[in-house]
């Protein structure tokens, strides 16, 4: 018996470009760009745009995990700030130093997820919730309310402005992540567990898949990626910012979300992620330009409204896509 | 006995009981290997029970398990499955999303140097699947393929385990023709290859088609176990669900025979169904039902009766058929059409679409009457007070008191409470599905002596039931329907077990083609036979004043019934004493926290019992309650609201833009009063967008609200050009700074806007609507309540209260900067919904207690900042709050 997906070739072409459909829009918007605007394919505004959406990308790299396996992490921005004064204070003791103390204060950020969801079994709403507020108070208390300048007496500000290869350190550490990141979803069990926990946690459990150790590693990972996140903010601005990240949380979850991840689980692609941060990225970026020009004069607060049309438009297809697929069965 | 023969899995003697109540008696199975075992068995008959133990779900109380010839006790459904028993579910347990390899593959990767080696794991997957002569894209998601494919996915997955044994639950209830034709070469194959597998399912044809011996299970045992060749279609349904052997020839009901119902054919029908087809499980069904008449519908699981009963309900859309209802043509498009014209449903499962669990017995009870019991909106307790009062006691209804949540009550009192939701809207046609599953001996007499008597005073019923001496003893016709199709119609005296068997094993015994109406037999009061058992009783003392129908009547057969029977409730009561306990610590828990707090302060803090402190505490909570009002009500529904922020900031940018005259020019007078309803009407209007998308869409209340909690604020800062607006016009700015008696403006809204959420919450029609779409969807959509409209209002209100408070913040500074107006705010008023004690998964919420939630969070803030604690600090504290509340509700619930 061969049997083809019943949906038909028309339902699979639907479904391709769904699955793309991020891909297919960002290169749509990068050539749009690069008629319309001269410089915008220039070496200056690609690695400016790298190296500035780097950290949300990290941001959304975690989200991506923790929301394919269904659940959420509102702690990541808080956890950036936290991250960025961690690294700022230890910035005099070196990179390393300051690498090391910013993914840590991310880290048990998450640990504190983790322990909440896990054995708490408090809903990862709410744990994130009340993590993304210890973090807050965290970082306000260690940097006394004020932001803590990083030292320039060492290296640590390359990681934030550096470059290497003629490419942005930050874009570097976060491709990087992302090429782990997708080979952890892609290549190894526990990648393919997260996905399976997200679709059916009941299945999952009856399949004999540890549940509880994946989930339980999915927020620390989160915590450790928002405080590397955190560590490239302070060496980007050169200070650690106690009050920096708030809204990131949000922003990441568009991200996801705009990258075709269903927020209920068990479904997504890291790649997709990332074109969903640069998809939002390059609409600020384009706003810039447009302004430039002069024929019309959007403020740059258009960001927000078009940001938000656009998460608007991908989650009506989605809806529509998994409606259409529920009437058929 | 030779070696071929020896059975793979013997279970001999298993008991096993849940709180008390035994669920398999001495029950046994035998399956050789290489077999197909059909097991059958009514709903209840403990089938899965069986299953269950055998695959390590349950630990059985007794009994002997051998598997392959050894002694067999499984731990878990994995270790049974490592042991060579695979299950697969009815629900099939497979993740849809991913593709066929994972769903195959998944617990024992192929790794190549620690990573994934795909080419092989898609390779095993063909492989496995081509012993089937199954060929497919493995790299597509399951959710691609078909329900058949999906199927075989599963039984590949549980073969490729080295399975000895595979058990299908129900395998063949989503499949088609063709689809169960493929599925059974699969279990050919699997047999030819050795493997011995048990076969649940309800159709008697496929059994024939597929299994070599067959066990029959009833009330726990095993009654039956033989070679199928040897059993007959119409032995199977007899043993399975005929009278039981011991009362044979007694009456087993509590239904009277009403002495006769004319039901001539001249008389119009209430109801008129004709040729229903509703998706995949009714194909063409045809039923009347007359005023004064109980209708049975009786027919094998799976055989489509929920699905008419639910389409003339109009909870279900058809797909084909007309409806006429009392002469005139009828097409509910929901429930709450079916309700108007006078129709009520009880629906098979309580649980999932009856009650509404924390609700009480007075809520769930006037549910679909609320209504009817309303002055402006607002319900007339005093009346509602009177119905409950009236129904719980003519019904028999036994309950600690009216405002006992309902999930603390016996199954049958729950039941009595739903047919008494109907009752109450004097229905003219009653739909029950099942109307004694699940209920004690003495309920289940009285339920039926109350069908008995309302049909008798006119009523018209419908009624499904599995239980095939509740059909022939209570109807005055019946139906029966096998596999979508109603292929018999009984009257009176042709309504015999045998012909209901017949009919529901072949489709054969039709005595009247479904559709055409014969002359009805003469009624004549059927000859009465001895009654015996409790239930007996019951109907004895009914029948000694069988003159008066009237419902009351059965109530005077309640003592009766429960001198037998230990009422339920006395032993909920039994145990309420540390409960009430519990219930007050949850319920007074934060007014608690909230004075020791207080008290704290004004005994060790200095300056806290001064009247400007007080204030400045006061003005900082205020807002997040205000926005926290609107919040409760919409995480009662079981949503969220994460748009409030950036709605305030809409609501701060538009109104300095109105009374400063920056868009129009207006009389000053006019700007102001514009500057109050244009922002809050504009926030308010978002916030049924916010319903809209979530409801139109099915889109999860996070991500719909994220749009505009995004968009929201951009669209603020374009309003202003993301400049501060500062001014200084006293005739706006009272709602923020002005201090009549020396009490700030806002703490009164404040308190006004609480009382009214409290007070709508409580009181109002719409509160009730609130809370019963929270705590349970479906249920309020089968008491007719407008699901979708009372979602999208309640974010409305949310929109509300953020424009409220949006004007208020601009006010007390003075300005208005989009950029921060109302940041955060979603999770202040989220974290004191939390702390104040209402659900956050719906369906219970206290507006007093997010008043409380924030009072408490703020004055905690407060506290440790007068006592040199940092502010950052704080937020630590508040934090661990949330978390302490939420975990203690949990465990509160958890119970």
């Amino acid at each position: 018996m061969t049997t083809t997906p019943s949906s038909g070739q028309v339902g699979r072409l639907t479904r391709m470009i769904s699955a793309n459909s991020v891909l297919v829009a960002l290169v749509l918007l990068i050539l749009f760009g690069s008629v319309r605007y001269p410089n915008f394919l220039g070496a200056f505004n690609v690695l400016t745009v790298l190296r500035y959406n780097a950290m949300f990308a990290l941001v959304s790299l975690g989200m991506t995990f923790v929301i394919m396996s269904g659940g959420i992490d509102l702690s990541v921005g808080a956890a950036a700030a936290l991250g960025s004064v961690v690294s700022a204070l230890l910035s005099s003791s070196g990179l390393w130093a300051g690498l090391a103390g910013g993914m840590a204060a991310g880290g048990a950020m998450g640990l504190l997820n983790a322990v909440a969801i896990t054995s708490l079994r408090i809903p990862p709403f709410i744990s994130s919730l009340a993590t993304m507020l210890v973090a807050q108070g965290a970082a306000l208390l260690l940097a006394n309310n004020q932001s803590v300048s990083v030292s320039y007496d060492t290296e640590f500000t390359v990681l934030g402005q550096g470059d290497a290869l003629g490419f942005p350190i930050p874009a570097w550490i976060a491709l990087a992540a992302f090429a782990a990141g997708s080979l952890v979803l892609n290549l190894t069990g526990s990648g393919r567990y997260v996905l399976t926990i997200g679709g059916n946690e009941d299945a999952a459990r009856l399949m004999g898949l540890p549940v509880g150790r994946i989930k339980f590693s999915l927020y620390v990972v989160s915590g450790l990626l928002a405080g590397l996140a955190g560590v490239i903010l302070a060496a980007q601005f050169g200070a650690g910012q106690p009050t920096e990240g708030q809204g990131w949380e949000l922003f990441a979850i568009a991200s996801v979300v705009v990258g075709g991840t269903l927020l209920s689980g068990g479904q997504g692609s890291v790649l997709a992620t990332l074109a969903g941060v640069l998809l939002l990225g390059l609409i600020f970026n384009i706003l810039n330009f447009e302004n430039g020009r002069g024929w019309i004069s959007l403020s740059a607060y258009w960001q927000s409204v078009i940001r938000g049309l656009f998460l608007m438009m991908v989650v009506i297809f989605q809806a529509r896509l998994v409606m259409r697929e529920r009437a058929r069965r | 006995m030779n070696a071929a023969s020896d059975p793979l899995l013997r279970m001999t003697g298993i008991n096993k009981a849940f709180n008390g109540v035994p669920a398999l008696r001495e029950a046994g199975l035998e399956v050789r290997p290489a077999e197909v075992h059909a097991l059958i068995g009514q709903n209840g008959a403990g089938k899965s029970t069986l299953i269950k133990v055998l695959t390590g779900y349950y630990r059985r109380d007794q009994g002997q398990v051998t598997f392959n010839g050894q002694s067999f006790e499984a731990a878990s459904p994995q270790a049974a499955q490592n042991a060579g028993i695979s299950t697969i579910y009815q629900e099939i347990n497979l993740v849809s999303y991913r593709s066929v390899t994972e769903n195959i593959c998944l617990g024992r990767e192929r790794r190549r140097m620690g990573l994934l080696d795909w080419k092989a794991m898609h390779q095993e997957a063909e492989r496995v699947l081509a012993a089937f002569k199954v060929k497919v894209d493995v790299r597509q998601p399951l959710s691609n393929y078909s329900t058949a494919l999906q199927q075989m996915v599963a039984i590949a997955r549980a073969v490729g385990f080295q399975s000895k044994l595979v058990i299908m639950d129900e395998p063949t209830s989503s499949l088609d023709d063709h689809e169960v034709a493929i599925l059974f070469d699969v279990i050919r194959h699997l047999k030819a290859s050795g493997v011995s597998v048990i076969f649940v399912s309800h159709k008697l044809d496929e059994l024939y088609a597929v299994c070599d011996r067959v066990t029959v299970m009833r009330d726990g045992r095993t009654v039956l176990s033989d070679e199928l060749a040897r059993v007959s279609k119409l032995d199977l349904v007899t043993t399975m669900i005929g009278r039981k052997l011991e009362s044979a020839g007694a009456e087993q009901t509590a239904f009277r025979r009403r002495a006769h119902h004319e039901a001539s054919s001249r008389e119009a029908p209430l109801l008129a169904v004709r040729e229903l087809a509703v998706g995949r499980r009714v194909a063409q069904a045809s039923v009347e039902v007359r005023s004064g008449e109980v209708v049975g519908v009786a027919g094998l699981l799976g055989a489509g009766r929920s699905e008419v009963a639910r389409a003339i309900f109009g909870a279900d859309l058809l797909d084909k058929g007309e409806m006429t209802f009392k002469g005139q043509p009828y097409a509910p498009m929901t429930p709450g059409d079916a309700i108007a014209s006078g129709i009520g449903f009880c629906s098979e499962d309580r649980k999932i679409d009856g009650i509404v669990p924390d609700m009480s017995v007075r809520e769930n009870l006037t549910l679909a009457l609320l209504p009817h019991l309303t002055r402006a909106g607002v319900i007339d307790v005093a009346r509602q007070q009177e119905v409950v009062k009236n129904f719980v006691e003519r019904l028999g209804v036994k309950c600690a008191h009216l405002d006992q949540p309902i999930r603390e009550l016996s199954g049958g009192n729950q039941q009595k409470v739903l047919l008494a939701r109907w009752l109450c809207l004097n229905p003219q046609l009653l739909i029950l599905d099942e109307p004694t599953r699940g209920i004690d001996v003495g309920a289940k007499a009285e339920i039926q002596a109350l069908v008995g008597a309302l049909a008798a005073d006119g009523l018209g019923v419908l009624m499904i039931s599995s239980e095939i001496e509740e059909v022939i003893e209570g109807s005055d016709r019946v139906y029966v329907m096998r596999e979508g199709r109603t292929v018999a119609s009984l009257h009176r005296r042709e309504i015999t077990e045998d012909a209901i068997m017949n009919a529901m094993a072949d489709g054969s015994a039709a005595l009247h083609p479904v559709g055409g109406t014969s002359a009805p037999v003469p009624a004549e009061a059927s000859s009465r036979r001895p009654a015996t058992g409790a239930a007996q009783q019951a109907e004895g003392k009914v029948n000694g004043a069988a003159v008066h129908r009237d419902v009351k009547e059965v109530s005077t057969a309640r003592p009766a019934i429960l001198e037998g029977q230990p009422p339920p409730a006395t032993l909920t009561r039994r145990s309420r004493a540390p409960r009430d306990l519990q219930t007050a610590l949850r319920r007074y828990g934060t007014l608690t926290a909230l004075f020791l707090l207080l008290a704290f302060n004004f005994a060790f803090t200095p300056h806290f019992a001064n009247w400007q402190t007080l204030n400045v505490n006061l003005t900082q909570v205020c807002n997040i309650v205000i926005v926290g009002v609107g919040m409760t009500l919409v995480i009662a529904t079981g949503g969220i609201d994460l748009s409030v922020g950036s709605l305030m900031a809409i609501a701060g940018a538009l109104a300095p833009l109105l009374f400063l005259n920056r868009l129009f020019t207006v009389p000053l007078p006019v700007g102001l009063a514009l500057a109050f309803i244009v922002p809050v009407a504009m926030t308010s209007l978002l916030g049924y967008f916010n319903g809209w998308l979530i409801t139109r869409f099915r889109i999860q209340p996070i991500v719909g609200t994220l749009i505009l909690f995004i968009a929201g604020r951009g669209l603020a800062q374009v309003l202003t050009n993301g400049n501060l607006q500062v001014f200084s016009m006293p005739g706006f700015q009272f709602i923020g700074l002005a201090r009549p008696l020396g009490i700030p403006f806002q703490a009164i809204l404040m308190v006004l806007l609480v009382v009214a959420g409290h007070f709508l919450l409580q009181r109002s029609i719409f509160g009730r609507q609130i809370l019963a779409v929270g705590g349970n969807d479906e249920a309020a959509r089968l008491a007719g309540i407008p699901v979708m409209r009372v979602k999208r209002l309640v974010y409305l209100l949310s929109g509300f209260g953020a424009g409220i408070a949006g004007l208020i913040v601009i006010s007390i500074n003075s300005s208005s900067d989009a950029n921060l107006v109302g940041l955060g705010m979603e999770l202040d008023a989220i974290a004191a919904v939390a702390v104040g004690g209402t659900l956050l998964t719906g369906g219970s919420a206290t507006v007093l207690g997010t008043l409380l939630g924030a009072l408490i969070i703020q004055l905690v803030r407060y506290t440790l900042l007068a006592n040199g604690v940092p502010d950052s600090a704080a937020l630590v504290v508040k934090g661990a709050m949330i978390v302490g509340a939420v975990f203690l509700q949990q465990k509160g619930r958890a119970r």
